[in-house]
């Protein structure tokens, strides 16, 4: 009886030794997977498409009278190799004399969607997003914009189902427009005088909330 | 095993990353140095629009009647005051051709004190003064214009046509037409 107590547990010893468990012929085939994060590249143009820009400046005719306007039409597309699902719009870098910025309105802006160009609310509704909510808005507030986080946003149909508004790899180009109107009243004090800032243009995977849909 | 996925979000930055990218125009916006002109009705409803003060009025006058031998007639006088430029205005609705004169030159002048005409603006004289009576040589920048009217003042005072082509002349510029 001793004995095959003893033969049990050289069996127990034994099989602990081997690992505990029985062992399978197997056979583990790898893959090796490499994983790169894409980047996006948002590239505008002012030319109609014809030269692309990181960073572009634009200095409009210098001889601006009262009710005159200007407008620009920006091309934005995405050369890098990740999507951009919407792009925002705001200003920074305000500069200039005489308080020029604040008899320039901004007087239409628009974009294009799936149904082409749109003008929100006739292309002034952006006025209550920035500054002091009301029309018209002055070109002080919409360069405040970045300071005071306020953009304005615009994404590819109804932001939920129809993919990245600058798809990656140039997919499609979207364009926005902005129209400057000098106050027709501004008087005497604000000629020779100047204004300038940056427009910026901010392409974002970052999902929203629209806030206008045409 | 949730402990470990917090602790990890947190070295990520406690949120979601998202890409992004941005880019800029930077937009240069110059104000012109433009006139407006203002015609002798303009001037004459001073009262009617808030566009000056009567110390700005007087002002103005007080540097036309030191800058000027036309203007400004002390038609009561008690110095050049309001009611003189309002003289001058009503004198040249239908009265003489030199009164016609006076009206529109004084309101290119009025013009000039308040910043509406600028003095080194060149103006194109072919079509108002086709005889050159100014003598500019059919054109001068509003200084010379002035300067050209103001020695015609005196002996022999102009004709009548000449006064009509110094008022036409005062009237275009008045106007923004040259």
């Amino acid at each position: 009886m001793k004995k095959i107590a003893l033969l049990c547990l050289a069996l127990v010893l034994a099989l602990g030794a081997m690992g505990g468990a029985i062992a399978y012929f197997s056979q583990q085939e790898v893959v090796a997977i490499t994983m790169t994060a894409g980047t996006p590249d948002l590239q505008l143009s002012i030319d109609d498409g014809s030269t692309w820009h990181n960073g572009v400046s634009v200095a409009f005719p210098t001889d601006w009278a009262p009710g005159d306007s200007y407008s620009i039409e920006v091309w934005t597309k995405n050369v890098g190799t990740s999507g951009l699902w919407a792009l925002y719009v705001t200003g920074n870098n305000l500069g200039g004399t005489g308080g020029l910025c604040d008899v320039i309105n901004i007087t239409d802006v628009a974009y294009t969607d799936t149904i082409g160009w749109v003008h929100p609310a006739g292309g002034t509704y952006y006025d209550g997003k920035f500054g002091n909510g009301l029309s018209p808005l002055t070109l002080r507030e919409l360069a405040n914009g970045q300071t005071n986080n306020q953009a304005m946003a615009f994404c590819w149909g109804d932001c939920a189902t129809q993919g990245d508004y600058l798809p990656a790899n140039s997919g499609r180009i979207q364009k926005f427009y902005i129209e400057f109107t000098f106050d027709k009243d501004a008087g005497n004090e604000y000629r020779g005088k100047t204004a300038s800032f940056d427009l910026v243009f901010l392409g974002s995977d970052d999902p929203f909330t629209p806030v206008w849909i045409p | 095993m949730c402990l470990v996925l917090v602790l990890a979000l947190g070295v990520m930055g406690g949120g979601v990353a998202y890409f992004s990218d941005t880019t800029v125009i930077n937009i240069t916006l110059t104000a012109g140095h433009w006139e407006q002109g203002g015609s002798p009705g303009f001037w004459k409803n001073w009262d009617k629009h808030s566009t000056y003060t009567e110390t700005d009025i007087l002002d103005f006058l007080d540097a036309v009647d030191e800058a000027s031998d036309w203007l400004v007639p002390d038609t009561d006088n008690n110095g050049v005051d309001i009611s003189d430029m309002e003289a001058v205005f009503e004198a040249g609705q239908g009265g003489t051709m030199e009164q016609k004169f006076l009206r529109q030159y004084l309101a290119t002048w009025l013009n000039v004190e308040a910043g509406r005409l600028l003095g080194s603006t060149v103006h194109v004289l072919s079509d108002c003064d086709p005889s050159n009576y100014l003598g500019l040589g059919g054109q001068g920048t509003l200084w010379e214009i002035i300067a050209a009217i103001e020695s015609k003042y005196g002996t022999p005072p102009p004709t009548d046509d000449e006064f009509e082509i110094m008022k036409d002349i005062c009237d275009a510029l008045n106007k923004l037409e040259i």
